[in-house]
């Protein structure tokens, strides 16, 4: 009410000065035709000019009456206006309370829009050098998803020239044994180069070697930090146990650092590994991240996915959108389908081959 | 010769501007003022200042609204014209005036 009131006041200053302005340019033009019409009577110049003067009256009288005039008013209005609100609040104390919890929501809302927007769009993601950073997809199409295939995945992953490293990232269900209680965990099936697309290295031990990714490796498993804490109490010697998923024994060998990778729902990174009746360009469900070599701009990389595409036969329509990363893990890694829009919109790194065609 | 002459009636002043405005269409100030004056032929003693200040007030009571043009004085004036709640407003004060006349005149005859 009181910034009302002072935003009213402000007002009215700046209307009475150019009320004021306005009226007095109004005395003046009304004097001069006046005059001019005296004149024309037959009167003198100095004849004409009083005579004009004494029709129009009192003229700083008549300034005070048109500053009263239109305060009042001013004032009332503005007065009748606040009664008006308070009387009509009061009189619906449920209309009243709807309203304000209305406001309430609408400001609420549009904080929490911008936390997301900061959080998705405008800060970088916490990352070494997170402009290289890349989300690759394919053309959307109507009927098909965008997620790449395997083969396709295979022939992005040999281009060597562009990106220092490529993963897919599939999310996973597990259930875990750990001590007595059992519980279902959430996990990723990443490729071996996942975490060098990060930049990420392990707290404890290490993460993925060449090769674990490829069919006939020994199972192994990387834990987030919060699940190293929470479900192992943070034990030292945690690289000498296993970790069962789903009942097959996985190797423990490392622990991921806290912060970043502890914000989504994942707690464990397992490779995926390509089963051969996978290896097709049938199905559509890779998701794939990466990072641009050093150097390479993502116009470069634009261009050479769209030779590659040529290369294939015109199998593969190549668009990548420059892009850049969020830092909300959340948004990156738990909600890929419905941030895509979002990322859309970023310069995102969109790799882009038609399905269609295939 | 300003004894023959009577003051505007108080209150009425709104009205002959809302009646001018309704008959001859867009005026600026001089214009209204001179108007009354000739329609009055000299029995009404008007300041023509006084009717900035009702300008003002018919204005905000949103009965006229302005617009800026050009005097024959090559000069920006604000000209005046009466909006559709003003014409409203007319018909209502015109009632109200011939209502009240009749009822002093009713007065005035009984008492003769």
């Amino acid at each position: 009410m009181k910034l009302r009131f002072a935003a009213g006041r402000l007002l009215a200053l700046v209307r009475k000065r150019r009320l004021d302005r306005e009226l007095d340019g109004e005395i003046l033009a009304h004097l001069e035709m006046a005059e001019i019409h005296a004149m024309a009577a037959g009167l003198s110049p100095e004849d004409a000019r009083r005579e004009a003067r004494r029709g129009f009256g009192g003229i700083e009288q008549m300034k005070e009456d048109h500053r009263a005039q239109r305060s009042v008013r001013w004032a009332e209005n503005l007065l009748r206006d606040v009664r008006y609100g308070v009387a009509a609040l009061a009189r619906d104390p449920g209309f009243a309370a709807v309203t304000i919890g209305l406001l309430a929501l609408g400001i609420g809302a549009n904080t929490a829009m911008f936390s997301i927007v900061d959080a998705v769009l405008l800060k970088p993601l916490p990352f070494p050098e997170p402009e290289r950073m890349v989300r690759l997809w394919e053309a959307p199409t109507p009927t098909l998803h965008n997620n790449t295939t395997t083969l396709t995945f295979l022939d992005w992953k040999r281009q060597g020239a562009i990106f220092e490293a490529l993963s897919v990232e599939e999310p996973v269900r597990a259930a875990v044994a750990t001590g007595a209680d059992a519980a279902r965990l959430s996990g990723k099936l990443v490729s071996a180069d996942y975490f060098n697309v990060f930049g990420v290295k392990a707290r404890i031990g290490r993460t993925f070697a060449l090769g674990e990714d490829q069919p006939g490796a020994t199972p192994v498993v990387v834990l987030s930090y919060s699940l190293w804490q929470t479900q192992f109490g943070a034990d030292p010697d945690i690289l000498k146990r296993d970790l069962a998923l789903d009942g097959e024994s996985h190797r423990i060998i490392g622990v991921l650092p806290a912060g970043s990778f502890d914000r989504d729902e994942a707690r464990f990174w397992k490779p995926l590994i390509f089963a051969p009746d996978e290896l097709n360009r049938g199905q559509h469900w890779l998701h794939v991240i990466g990072r641009l070599r050093a150097g390479v701009s993502i116009e470069q990389a634009r261009a050479n996915m769209s030779m590659l595409r040529a290369g294939l036969g015109g199998v593969i329509r190549k668009r990548i959108w420059p892009s850049r990363w969020t830092r909300s893990r959340s948004s990156w890694f738990t909600i890929p389908c419905a941030a895509r829009s979002t990322w859309r919109s970023e310069r995102f790194c969109w790799c882009c081959s038609s399905p269609a065609q295939m | 010769m300003s004894e023959h002459k009577t003051d505007v009636p108080y209150g009425t002043l709104d009205l002959l501007i809302l009646k001018t405005l309704d008959t001859m269409g867009p005026m600026h100030g001089y214009r209204i003022a001179r108007r009354i004056e000739q329609v009055a032929e000299n029995l009404l003693r008007l300041n023509q200042g006084s009717i900035y200040p009702a300008l003002m007030r018919l204005e905000e009571q949103g009965w006229i609204r302005t617009q800026w043009g050009i005097s024959e004085t090559k000069r920006k004036v604000k000209f005046y014209s009466l909006t559709r709640a003003g014409a409203k407003q007319l018909s209502v004060a015109v009632a109200n005036w011939e209502r009240s006349t009749a009822l002093v005149a009713r007065f005035l005859e009984a008492e003769s």
